[in-house]
């Protein structure tokens, strides 16, 4: 009777806290490896994901500190070091980012639908709304010299010829490959009578 | 009780983690506090009519106030190993109206790896250890306010009070656990002196 009375203690006791590993993560169903101090990496299942941390040690030899990576096809893999406390819980919830070539041709895809729509409204003389368009890609995508040149467009349709011009000017100066930015550029400083060394340099 | 409230708006509004990282701990217990009552001989004056000489001299007969309690705790400036808490105990169930009131402050330190929650949120991925069972032992100081029954009369007393205490909790989710403390302390006040035990069993918040 004694021995089956201290061996249900000790079984609550090592049930009772016994720490839990538990992993989540924004999506899903993605693959987890443990990495140990001797760089053996292990998988150890998918998100989402509960687990003994102790029979994890036990089982793959983990101690002090582990990395864990999360990781799925088309998502920059997660990479997370983990100090191993005894008789802790450990939860992690990760958000993984799009892989970062899916998300440059998500965001140009972006840009391209936009501009499109801002031609459209240019077409049919909607000013406001395009510019509006383009002053929200601007601040979304400051390096792009199509944005500057279309404001530019704008201006210029508005007879608004300095402010073209300051548009172009900044277009040509994002990208001084952009050729009807140059062109624009050119034309309104002939028409303004300013040097062109004086303003931008030459091509 | 508007206060208590006003205290709990305040510590729910400030429920997340500080700056470290580690939260902060409320908890709520509920127990023993038995103190033991001597009065300074000094202090001591007959309370019935006899008159007193050289040979009938009053003497000091401790007393001991034993009531069930509530203990309002919080542990703030958290760290891996240590806590400075802030607690006050007032009486629920007394005998004769005799009850200890106490307000103080102290500090714990966790005897295992980890003294509290931890959680660090970095671009929508959150990191969370929590410690299943932890233990500790601190000490603390405050001031407090007895009242307690002799034979004849019942008198009240403002007492210092300097203890260490020794608990622990096991932590049944992530947020709340199940908090032991056992505490024993020396009374000094104007008119008694003491020693004041406690034995508590309450429920722990993280904030």
């Amino acid at each position: 009777m004694k021995k089956l009375i201290v061996t249900f203690f000790l079984m609550l006791s090592f049930s009772s806290f016994a720490a839990e590993l538990v992993i989540n993560s924004n999506p899903s169903e993605c693959d987890i490896f443990v990495i140990s101090s001797s760089g053996k990496k292990s998988a150890i299942g998918k998100t989402p994901y509960k687990g003994n941390l102790d029979s994890l040690k036990s089982t793959f030899g983990l101690s002090g500190t582990v990395q864990i990576l999360v990781h799925k096809p088309g998502f920059e893999t997660f990479n997370i070091l983990v100090p191993v406390i005894s008789s802790s819980d450990v939860i992690l919830n990760a958000n993984l980012e799009v892989e970062r070539s899916i998300k440059i041709t998500q965001d140009v895809d972006l840009l391209v639908t936009d501009l499109f729509d801002v031609l459209r409204m240019m077409r049919v003389k909607d000013f406001p709304s395009a510019y509006a368009k383009l002053e929200r890609l601007e601040a979304k995508f400051p390096h792009y010299s199509i944005i500057y040149e279309m404001k530019g467009s704008i201006s210029y349709m508005q007879k608004e010829f300095k402010k073209a011009l300051n548009y172009y000017r900044k277009a040509f100066g994002v990208n001084p490959k952009n050729r009807e930015a140059y062109r624009m550029k050119v034309y309104l400083e002939k028409m303004f009578k300013v040097s062109t060394t004086s303003a931008g340099g030459k091509r | 009780m508007k206060y208590f409230v006003i205290l709990l708006s305040i510590l729910t509004l400030n429920s997340q983690a500080d700056e470290s990282g580690f939260h902060d701990v409320l908890s709520f217990n509920i127990g023993m506090i038995s103190h033991s009552v001597t009065e300074n001989e000094s202090t001591l004056v007959s309370t019935d009519d006899s008159t007193s000489s050289d040979e009938t001299e009053t003497t000091s007969t401790p007393t001991a106030v034993s009531a069930i309690s509530f203990n309002l705790n919080w542990e703030f400036e958290t760290t891996q190993d240590k806590s400075y808490f802030a607690e006050a105990f007032v009486p629920m169930m007394t005998t004769g109206g005799a009850g200890v009131f106490l307000g103080g402050v102290g500090m714990n330190w966790y005897l295992n790896d980890l003294g509290a929650k931890y959680s660090y949120m970095l671009n929508g991925t959150e990191f969370t250890i929590i410690p299943k069972f932890k233990y500790y032992w601190g000490a603390s100081t405050g001031i407090g306010y007895i009242i307690y029954n002799t034979e004849s009369a019942k008198k009240s007393d403002v007492f210092f009070d300097l203890g260490i205490h020794g608990g622990g909790v096991y932590g049944f989710n992530n947020t709340k656990g199940i908090k032991f403390e056992v505490g024993a302390s020396r009374a000094t006040g104007v008119a008694t002196t003491g020693i004041k035990i406690n034995l508590f069993l309450g429920i722990t918040q993280y904030l």
